[in-house]
């Protein structure tokens, strides 16, 4: 009986994807799988409080149940299902207790994230956990400066332990997402306290960040990097005294030249970084469609501010909603 | 960081994979070849929507400064400027993974223009809406001159607009009949597009737009008590063209679509017959573990045909 799969099987899987007897999915299936099982412990769990019946407990023990049997039985490893399972039995007990207020409330959920991720091998519970963390550490501190500075540490040693050989494709994962989530964690918690800008810290952490994914040619590195480095910009945002408008385009025109200049850089070789177009899958195009798309029609179109043609009247066909005379 | 060096050796030692393409995957392994094409895609993409948001912004903030006029000549001018290079570079022969960008913030600074020349000046009167249909127009030309899936998206979403399909979620449920008729005639548009186009590697787009728009319309009729029934019915029905066309072109988008939307409609109809919540909850549980085991089912046919 084996707990989940062994370091060959998972490595297999990584270079060849259900190479190995355990069933997973991609990230999409996952997702929705995952949501699909969430549903149902709602329901139980619903059920359950209906009935009069202890929730928490009943929803762990069957969720906990149908999971390890899937797992064990059906070899289902990464479907997106059995995690759910095992978060949501977690989750359940956490919330069938009694609530008392207090910020050490996160520190269970942290417990259960860290369980649940520890089981099933989630990434995204590992992470999760941490994230946590900060935000304990944000409610408990009265400074911004601790959770901050506790974020920009575990995104820098997430960077460094990822310079080290790792077996499993399960731990570099769960590596490679706490250094890309916490620098956003830490800005986040900086810029909710209000406490004016800190771009030098980031500015920093994204130096080294790039030199660490340069150095190690490691691309989840240097795209961290640059999103370190994105932030910096943003919390330097008031020490340029121009414009939030000319802040956006000076940005966005400086990130295409940027582009531009590393590609032609990088043209024409055949060894080390290369601009080779293999890359590309079309959830990248899915998701830049998904991202255009709310940016297609801006505000100023869809909204004519005349006094005549907010009406709408006579318009032979719909337009927003407006006419409805078709 | 991992290597899977001795799993792609493994590999070619026992045939599985042919000795040059385990010498590519070896090299990629030993980060000898790093591409960054994807991330400097990505860069650029995130420039020009940076360059869009502040034109937004621009346009918002100094209508009384600039003027009406000189902001829509200077917009007109710079997507002109945008579209040129694109012409120059497409008959120079030359390609850079920054020419699908420029020539997509060519097409959000025309959208952001026309727009604003329209709210601005009421060319078009009491017919405004006709703007989005130039849009759709303009955005279809580029887009195929060009080959741009993602100016091709600008054109059906512009189309969207003018048949009347918002943005916001909540006119969804608001408008339910209403809503639901001009996401069928939208979806029935872009699938006849689809059927009389010729290129090929347009049609995964139209494919998404039209499903996604006939589930919309067929969600919204289950807002409304008189229409539900004929909601869930069409829902129904679309899930099963959905699981057809993905089980057929081996597209787990479609089949995903198929047990989403499915599930929701029938659940909406079914916890409307049912009175009791414990019955809802009950009935709530077997459908979500059916829908489960269903895509699993469907999902694992495909990765097995596909083998």
């Amino acid at each position: 009986m084996s707990w989940w799969p062994s370091v060959d099987e998972e490595r297999l899987d990584a270079l060849r994807p259900n190479s190995s007897p355990w069933r997973s999915h991609g990230i999409v299936l996952s997702i929705v799988f995952f949501g699909l099982t969430a549903v149902a412990i709602l329901a139980l769990y619903a059920l359950a409080n209906l009935w009069h019946l202890p929730e928490g407990v009943v929803t762990a023990v069957v969720a906990i149940a149908v999971a390890e049997w899937l797992i064990h039985r059906r070899r289902f490893f990464g479907t997106g299902i059995e995690s759910a399972l095992w978060l949501g039995a977690l989750f359940s007990i956490i919330f069938a207790l009694p609530s008392s207020g207090k910020p050490e409330a996160l520190l269970v959920f942290v417990a259960a994230c860290a369980i649940a991720g520890f089981r099933v091998r989630s990434a995204v519970f590992g992470c999760a956990a941490v994230v946590l963390v900060l935000s304990y550490i944000a409610v408990k501190s009265d400074s911004a400066w601790p959770a901050t500075a506790f974020g920009i540490a575990a995104a820098l040693a997430a960077g460094a332990a990822l310079l080290r050989e790792w077996q499993r494709p399960s731990t570099e994962r769960l590596l490679g997402m706490v250094m890309i989530v916490m620098p956003v964690a830490a800005e986040f918690a900086w810029a909710i306290s209000g406490r004016g800008t800190l771009p030098l810290p980031f500015a920093v952490l994204a130096a080294l960040l790039l030199a660490l994914g340069i150095r190690a040619r490691d691309r989840v590195t240097l795209a961290t990097g640059a999103l370190t480095a994105g932030i910096a910009a943003f919390e330097a945002r008031e020490l340029f005294d121009f414009p939030l408008e000319w802040k956006l385009m000076a940005g966005g025109a400086l990130l295409v030249v940027s582009a531009v200049a590393i590609t032609r850089a990088l043209r024409g070789r055949t060894a080390g970084f290369v601009v080779e177009p293999s890359a590309v899958t079309p959830y990248d195009e899915a998701l830049q469609i998904l991202g255009t798309l709310p940016s297609a029609l801006p505000a100023p179109a869809a909204a004519p501010s005349g006094p005549d043609v907010q009406s709408g009247d006579g318009s032979s066909f719909g337009g927003a909603g407006a006419g409805g005379g078709y | 960081m991992i290597s899977l060096e001795r799993e792609v050796v493994r590999l070619r030692d026992a045939g599985a994979i042919d000795p040059p393409t385990a010498a590519t995957l070896i090299a990629h392994e030993r980060r000898e070849i790093v591409s960054v094409y994807g991330e400097l895609r990505f860069l650029t993409w995130a420039g020009v929507m940076l360059i869009v948001s502040g034109v937004g912004v621009l346009v918002s903030k100094h209508l009384d400064k600039i003027g009406p006029l000189a902001i829509a000549a200077a917009i007109g001018v710079f997507s002109l400027a945008c579209y040129a290079y694109s012409f120059w570079r497409r008959r120079a022969g030359r390609h850079h993974l920054a020419d699908d960008y420029i020539l997509l913030l060519a097409a959000l600074l025309a959208s952001a223009d026309i727009g604003y020349i329209e709210s601005q000046f009421h060319l078009l009167g009491p017919v405004w809406q006709r703007h989005f249909l130039i849009l759709a127009v303009l955005h279809a030309v580029t887009a195929y001159a060009f080959g741009s899936r993602l100016v091709l998206s600008l054109s059906i979403a512009a189309l969207a607009a003018y048949i009347g399909i918002e943005r916001r979620v909540e006119v969804m449920f608001e408008s339910g009949v209403e809503f639901a008729v001009r996401a069928f005639v939208t979806a029935a548009i872009v699938a006849v597009w689809r059927l009389v186009q010729r290129k090929r590697e347009f049609n995964p787009v139209f494919d998404h737009a039209a499903a996604n728009l006939a589930f919309w319309g067929a969600l919204a009729l289950l807002v409304e008590d008189h229409t539900r029934l004929l909601g869930c019915a069409m829902a129904l029905l679309f899930a099963g063209l959905s699981a057809w066309y993905g089980s057929r072109q081996r597209e787990e988008a479609f089949v995903i679509y198929a047990w989403v939307y499915g599930t929701i409609a029938v659940d909406v109809q079914v916890c409307d017959w049912l009175d009791d919540e414990a019955l809802i909850f009950l009935y709530l549980i077997t459908s979500t573990i059916a829908a489960i085991v269903g895509l699993f089912v469907t999902h694992a046919r495909m990765r097995k045909a596909a083998a």
